[in-house]
């Protein structure tokens, strides 16, 4: 466009020459040629568009079957620790929507899936379908955990608060992410010492993903009876029923009461987040990292007394 | 290993104290295969105390939909019949003992990390302020248990000193015996782990266990 206007320009200054009739032919052609170009260029990025999409889905099943891999659902007791790199990976690539749609798949397939008749005796035939169904059901909790931030906020906003098609879907993610991350961040984010930034950064990010969670029938009061899990369907196991609150209202589990989450965070500040292990840096990278732990303590601080 | 070696090794042995700090009886109850004592013999500066068992359960924690089994305890009292086996009454009951004993049998490995923490979890439940001295030196030495493994056991101790004064020994489960000197306050502030406010439903079980007289 500038190119063009650099034309007239100069067209201007030179009019009546020989040179202009040339220049009109090429002006007059140019907003065709542009559309065409225009048209190339939307092609090209309708092209690239494709080429990301089969790349991201490419990449979601490449994850999924690291997810699934034998020697990662092998143990999934208590914690299925082997699924978790796949679902971070996979946290990384999918979209909300999918998420829950995968959240519905497993949820259906857990419920559903039976041996047949001949089988349906068959002790060992039993063990490999309540182990197929556990490994669903952990990675409905994994993924959910590990999913990042903005695509739960999406969930929430497109599934829940705007009355989406996966709504049900939405409250048994939402239950499975404080259900996973209330147990990680307890057995292990909490139980070792948080001695560093990072680290210390990553317990507050996690326990406000829970925090969000658990805040939501200030929305609406109906969330507190919404938000829960009911995964039916295995064999020989009981069925796994989780819900945020309890009848009386309270937290239905320690593992998920966040204030005192909070609490033990502020004392992780004293107790394992000194300046020792800064000592070798100069003085103002040390300064640069004691006020980035005073702004952390204040977000704690400020999360603690948002329930009080 | 060389004669040195093994010269250098028991001198460094020589500075940790490796001995059981109770002595139980044998009796035919098990849990978990773990067998309960009907008493326990302490050796104090003034002779042997024999302490006797009020209750004894397992503990175990709910891990997502996992139960683990993680350990057995068994309490010994020096005073038992004023142990008052009520969930209110039962913390108050331990003004009237000048010993107790906690003995814990692990089913399930665990690193001195998430021992401390849990423990910390139970005195936070009992509002214990954990900035006192002995406490923080008790929980450390939970913390340098290290690894814990499956069938090793860890023992606390408290004794009420002529003075009011509490005196904590902590064997570890490699054996290796500290003694923490607190407070009054101590000695309840430490029995409230087992018998004050539970932090969570295992918690809840095994002081209902204890206080039945299992």
């Amino acid at each position: 466009m500038k190119r063009l206007i650099g034309l007239m320009s100069i067209c201007a200054l030179i009019q009546g020459c020989d040179a202009m009739k040339a220049l009109d032919v090429t002006a007059n052609k140019l907003p065709a040629t542009m559309e065409q170009m225009n048209q190339k260029m939307d092609s090209t990025v309708k092209g690239i568009s494709e080429t990301n999409s089969a790349v991201r889905e490419q990449k979601m099943g490449a994850y999924l079957d690291l997810m699934f891999r034998d020697e990662n659902t092998q143990d999934l007791e208590p914690v299925a620790l082997g699924m978790i790199p796949g679902a971070i990976k996979l946290g990384e690539v999918i979209t909300a929507k999918e998420a829950v749609e995968l959240t519905s798949l497993f949820v259906n397939e857990i419920h559903d899936q039976r041996p047949s008749a001949e089988d349906a005796n068959d002790p060992a035939v039993i063990k490999k379908y309540d182990h197929q169904k556990m490994a669903k059901f952990s990675a409905i909790v994994t993924i959910a955990g590990f999913l990042p931030d903005e695509k739960v906020d999406q969930i929430i906003n497109d599934q829940i608060i705007n009355s989406g098609l996966y709504i049900d879907e939405a409250y048994t993610f939402l239950m499975a992410r404080v259900f996973f991350l209330g147990t990680f961040v307890n057995e292990k984010i909490l139980a070792n010492p948080i001695n560093s930034i990072e680290k210390m950064n990553d317990a507050i990010t996690k326990i406000e993903s829970i925090d969000k969670i658990l805040k939501l029938y200030l929305k609406d009061p109906v969330f507190k009876k919404l938000i829960k899990m009911d995964i039916d369907g295995f064999l020989k196991r009981d069925a796994i029923s989780v819900s945020l609150y309890s009848d009386d209202g309270n937290f239905a589990d320690p593992n998920w009461s966040t204030p005192k989450l909070w609490k033990k965070v502020l004392k992780a500040f004293d107790r394992d987040l000194k300046a020792v292990n800064l000592l070798a840096a100069p003085q103002d990278q040390k300064d640069e990292a004691l006020k980035k732990i005073n702004l952390m303590k204040a977000r704690v601080q400020a999360n603690l007394d948002s329930w009080k | 290993m060389k004669f040195s070696g093994m010269i250098l090794s028991l001198i460094l042995l020589s500075n940790i104290s490796y001995a059981g700090i109770i002595t139980t009886d044998q009796s035919d109850k098990t849990i978990e295969n773990v067998k309960i004592a009907h008493s326990a013999i302490v050796t104090t500066d003034k002779g042997d105390a024999k302490l006797d068992l009020v209750g004894s359960g397992i503990f175990v924690k709910k891990v997502l939909i996992t139960n683990i089994k993680v350990f057995v305890a068994q309490m010994f009292v020096d005073n038992a019949g004023k142990f008052v086996r009520t969930p209110e009454g039962a913390l108050n009951s331990m003004d009237d003992m000048n010993m107790a004993a906690f003995n814990l049998t692990y089913l399930f490995s665990v690193d001195g990390n998430k021992i401390m923490s849990v423990i910390s979890d139970a005195l936070d439940a009992n509002n214990v302020d954990t900035d006192n001295e002995a406490i923080q030196e008790f929980l450390d030495a939970l913390k340098a248990s290290g690894k814990v493994s499956s069938g090793k056991t860890m023992t606390i101790v408290l004794k009420r000193n002529d003075d009011g004064t509490t005196k904590i020994t902590f064997e570890s489960p490699s054996g290796q015996i500290q003694e923490i000197n607190g407070d009054k306050s101590v000695f309840k502030s430490i029995a409230s782990i087992w018998l004050g406010n539970t932090a969570d439903d295992g918690s809840e079980k095994l002081k209902a266990s204890i206080l039945e007289g299992k």
